[in-house]
């Protein structure tokens, strides 16, 4: 025994004695291999190596390039569809109010759709952001990656 | 069982030769299950959260950071994950009368445990564990089976050390007075 002195009295020795006395529960049978087939079965384990810090470093910098991405779109003046999404508030107002008329009944939401170009923006921003992820992805060797 | 070996069997997991976790599971796979099933109390139970220990200390391997023994690292892992199933569901265990805990003479209790025989010792010894508290249980089996320090088990528990250190002699004094009332009442 090498731990510290709390061991070192007559009494902790007797009793370090009967515990050593006792029998270690044993894991049951195929513990072992049951653990291995689900590791092989799943992910594999995120070295901190030169290979997976590159990694991170690609997916660092898609990160920052979707938030670049959202602030472009957030706050860009969009000339060519004359929207602006945080001067607009009119447009704004309409969504919240056709949203709220989801309880009415979604003809309203569908009829508003068809003619709001804000929502279509919003639309393929976010098929854009879900592209550029899928693309970024691909990047990984590792079969997750940190953002999902 | 070195810590050299363990850290070069590490470092071949992280490098891709993924077989090599079943080395360190069988290593360790008795302590890990024997130290969880002194929380749980429930082998099935206890099977699952030594699944869970070995599982998750493979996705978090490249997390260690030689700071402590990789047994010390991996028990911290058993305990949270049977602590946090004894959460969920509480397991009532059997409190000793702190009455009897200062009335006791260690020298009779070495005396008369010397007349029994190592297998009616082991009975003794496991019937005074039982009635620790399955945190005391934890501690004490870490202290004298698993030779942890009061350093690791600081460490794997998250209690300061000499908060272990008083933790552990009031759990030796419990043993004491559960061994001398179940061998008075074996003499008597």
């Amino acid at each position: 025994m090498t731990n510290d002195k709390f061991s070192e009295t007559d009494n902790d020795r007797f009793l370090a004695q009967l515990m050593a006395n006792l029998p270690l529960e044993k894991a049951p049978e195929g513990f072992t291999s049951g653990i291995m087939q689900q590791i092989q079965s799943g992910i594999e384990p995120l070295a901190d190596t030169p290979e997976y810090r590159r990694q991170m470093l690609w997916g660092y910098l898609s990160v920052l390039a979707t938030l670049v991405i959202v602030v472009i779109m957030l706050f860009a003046q969009w000339p060519f569809l004359k929207i602006n999404l945080f001067s607009d508030t009119d447009q704004l107002r309409n969504l919240l109010n056709a949203s709220l008329g989801i309880l009415e009944g979604f003809n309203s939401i569908v009829s508003y759709l068809k003619d709001s170009s804000t929502m279509i923006i919003i639309f393929l921003s976010v098929g854009l952001l879900l592209l550029f992820e899928r693309l970024i992805r691909n990047g990984f060797q590792q079969k997750r990656t940190f953002l999902f | 069982m070195s810590q050299n070996d363990d850290i070069k069997i590490i470092g071949s997991i992280l490098e891709g030769n993924t077989a090599n976790y079943s080395v360190l599971v069988d290593r360790y796979k008795d302590m890990v299950f024997s130290l969880i099933l002194k929380v749980i109390r429930n082998r099935e139970e206890a099977e699952e959260a030594a699944q869970d220990t070995f599982l998750k200390a493979f996705h978090a391997l490249h997390g260690f950071k030689h700071e402590a023994r990789f047994s010390t690292w991996l028990f911290r892992i058993a305990y949270n994950t049977a602590v946090s199933r004894t959460r969920k569901k509480s397991i009532i265990t059997q409190a000793i009368d702190e009455r009897m805990v200062e009335n006791y003479s260690t020298d009779e209790i070495r005396e008369s445990t010397g007349l029994l025989d190592e297998q009616q010792q082991i009975e003794l010894m496991n019937a005074a564990l039982k009635t620790l508290q399955k945190d005391e249980q934890m501690l004490i089996n870490l202290f004298y089976q698993h030779q942890q320090s009061v350093e690791e088990i600081g460490m794997i528990t998250g209690l300061s050390v000499s908060n272990v250190k008083v933790k552990l002699h009031r759990i030796r004094k419990k043993l004491y007075a559960n061994m001398a009332e179940r061998m008075q009442l074996k003499f008597a």
